[in-house]
Formats: C-alpha cells, structure tokens, sequence
C-alpha cells in the first residue's frame, strides 16, 4: 500500500493528479510517429547542406521548447494543492520526467533505429542535436496536454489563493470582542468560508492534495462537535497549562494552516 | 460565538467547559487534565462531552470568557489564599458567574477547607480529589441531556450566558 502510494506521488510530478492514460496515450503517438517515419523515408540520417547552421537552429528551437515545458509544468503545479509539488525542487523533477519519458522514445524510436541501419559511423552530431530538439519537443507536447487536463478541470490560481487567504483571515473571529454583534458576523463569515475551502479542496487529485482534503475535513468534523469557547482554544491555542486535546487539534490546524500557506505561495 | 439554543435537539450533545484556575495545572498531587478525565469517565450517557479550559491568570478582567464555563474549578491556594487576583475575588463575593453553575475552589488539607468553607458558603470546597470528582459530577450529571431534566438545566443556563453576552 505504501509503496503503492509513493509510485503514485512519484506519477503526481508527471500527471498533476490526472491520470497516466494521457501520458501513455502521448508516448505511444510518439513512438508511432517516429516509426512511421522511418517506414516511409528513405533514411533517417539528415542530409543538410550546412550542418553546423542546421546545428545552431536545431539548438535554439530546443531551448525554446524546453521554456515551453518549464512554463506550463510551473505553472500546473501552482493549481494542484499538493505542497511538495509547489518546491523548485519538486519542478526540476516534473520537468526531467517528461525529458525522460520523451527521451526514451526519441532513443528507441529514432537513434538506435540509426544505430541499428547505418552503424556507429552514420550517426554524426546532427542527428544528436536533433535528437534533443525532438526529445524537447515531445516533453513540451507532454506538458501542454497535461495543462490542458488541468485547466480544464482544476480552478484557477485567483481562486486557490483568494479563496485560501480568505479563509485564513476569517480564523480572526476569535479577536472580537464577545459582546459585538462583530463576532457573530466574523463567526458567520468563518463558517461561510470553511464551505468555500472545503469546495476547493473537493478539486484536489494528487496523492499529497487529497491528504490535505482529507486532513480538512476530519479536523472540520471534529472542530464543529466542540463548544464555542473549545472552538476559540483550538484556533488561538493555549498557554502554559494545556488541555491535549484541544492541543492535537490546534496543532492538525496549524499543519493543514502551513500547507495552504505553501499552496497560495505565501510560505515556502 | 455561544449561540443559543431554541429547542432541546439544539442542546444534543451539548459539551461543557470546565474551567480550571491554577499555576502548577495540578492540585492534590495529580495534574488537572487527569482529575477532568476521572471526571469525564463518570459523565452517565454520551449526550453531554466536557473539556477543560485552563484560562490565564493573567487576564482575569475577561469575564465574559469565564461565564462560558459551566463548572469553575480554582485552585484555592494558588489564586485565592494570599488574594493575589482582586477580580476572582469580587466575582466570588458577588456571586458574578451565571445562576446554573457550580463553582469549587481545591483545598489541599481538611482543616483549611472547612475554614475556606466558612468564608465562601456559596460555594463547594473539596478537602481532596475524591470530592472535587464528586462535586463535578453531581452538577454534570444533573445538567446532562442524558437525563431527566438534564437538558432544561442545560439549556437555562446557556441562555443565561447568552442573555449576559447580548447574544440574539
């Protein structure tokens, strides 16, 4: 099971939680281009007049390809509402996953077809640089589906961070004074935005969104059996003399509090 | 914020605070969360929940926090013997907590509670654990949703806490 879940976060650097179906789907039309390519060509081996120019543009179009990848995986991870995946880290690996994924395919679609049909002596610079800019490409192609899957299906960053922001300035109810007709409607705006985070949540698809949804949820649950004032200790906390159990609670809301921070970008 | 209750569902379950007074956070030699989980473990039925709120000392002048408490449990030689927090002493001798509840002041030794009985008539001394568990129960299984006339008693005196806070 555990190791069931970390393939699972592992696959979430790739997928963003939208299943691997897509990923597949995309490698295998990779591989079946690049097959088809060499069934109905003559050879693969390119023949350009001027290589090292073809070299050059071969080299920039990757580069750019590889500033499409990096801008749509940084910024599907920002619409998940897993707090891993919102580390540089973490994007470095999402953007090597699909470099890889793609570069298998380019390695065994293309170059070793080379290697297999002219020998080591046919393959020269070139094709390697072309290889990359092919491998760039079918990353980029990666990337832009998943972001697709994930606009469509994910809310937008306005929403994640408004609505998070909103919810964490409501926790300040418990500042009013008893006495006002404040705090009733502090009170009433709190609860009004639990409903919104908890809808937002209900979006989450990766492995570390869906513990935090589920972590949310068992806190709300156990949070709304409690008295007002309990209510009141859980979210301030107490002082020197503890009641542990109201203590556990403060400190769930204190981690579920640090995740969303990370998810609406204000705590790294 | 406490809210009202309109019908008796609206007091099922209902969970009280206890509020706890102290430095130490023990009296009797036990801590207070242990004596509140004796005090838990005798609650009859599971319509009344409990938790023990341990208010500072230091911001005593909150009345309108204290009142939320159904139970007061003071530490009497920590906050009370040398009248070290002249607004605990003046809601005592004004009687300023709500009708419905039950306040008792810890007294380690019997000679000395039999004299702090004197001087607060109004209110429980328990000499020892045993009667401070006794005195709690005895006013959290009359005001308990789980018995006869339980949830009145619970219902009069959240809105009298409701009708001192201003709360509609």
């Amino acid at each position: 099971m555990e190791a069931q879940r970390t393939i699972q976060r592992l696959i979430d650097h790739i997928t963003f939680g939208h299943g691997i179906h897509l990923f597949l789907q995309v490698l295998l039309l990779e591989f079946a281009s690049v097959f088809l390519t060499f069934q109905f060509s003559s050879s693969l081996l390119l023949q350009i007049s001027n290589p090292n120019f073809f070299i050059g543009v071969y080299a920039a179009t990757s580069v750019i390809f590889l500033g499409i990848l990096i801008m749509f995986t940084a910024k599907m991870r920002k619409r998940t509402f897993s707090p891993p995946l919102q580390q540089v880290r973490r994007l470095a690996i999402s953007i090597l996953g699909y470099i890889a994924a793609s570069g298998v395919v380019i390695t065994f679609g293309y170059l070793l077809l080379i290697l297999a049909t002219t020998g080591r002596t046919g393959i020269d610079r070139l094709d390697y640089v072309f290889s990359v800019m092919l491998t760039t490409l079918f990353a980029a192609l990666l990337a832009v589906g998943y972001h697709a899957r994930v606009v469509d299906k994910q809310p937008d960053r306005e929403t994640i961070t408004g609505t998070v922001t909103a919810w964490q300035d409501s926790l300040a109810w418990v500042n009013e004074d008893d006495r006002s007709h404040a705090k009733q409607d502090a009170y009433d705006e709190f609860t009004d935005r639990m409903n919104d985070l908890s809808e937002l949540l209900s979006n989450a698809k990766t492995v570390h969104g869906r513990q935090l949804r589920r972590d949310f949820e068992a806190w709300r649950d156990d949070f709304e059996t409690h008295s007002e004032l309990s209510k009141e200790t859980i979210i301030k906390g107490q002082g020197e003399n503890k009641n542990e159990r109201l203590e556990q609670e403060h400190q769930k809301l204190e981690t579920i509090q640090r995740r969303l921070r990370i998810i609406a970008g204000e705590q790294k | 914020m406490i809210t009202r209750y309109n019908s008796p569902q609206d007091a099922v379950p209902h969970e009280e605070n206890l509020l706890i007074l102290t430095k130490s956070g023990g009296c009797y030699g036990q801590d207070f969360t242990d004596i509140v989980q004796e005090i838990r473990d005798g609650i009859h039925g599971d319509k009344l929940l409990i938790q023990e709120y341990f208010h500072s000392l230091d911001n005593l002048v909150d009345r309108d926090k204290l009142i939320q408490n159904s139970v007061w449990i003071i530490h009497w030689q920590e906050c009370l013997e040398n009248e070290p927090y002249p607004h605990l002493k003046h809601y005592l001798e004004t009687r300023s907590y709500p009708n419905e509840g039950e306040i008792i002041l810890c007294v380690n030794g019997s000679d000395k509670a039999e004299t702090v009985g004197s001087r607060y008539p109004r209110v429980s001394v328990a000499p020892s654990k045993e009667y401070l568990v006794a005195y709690a129960l005895g006013h959290l299984n009359t005001a308990n949703p789980a018995c006869s006339g339980g949830t009145k008693k619970v219902i009069e005196w959240n809105n009298e806490v409701c009708d001192e806070l201003g709360v509609p």
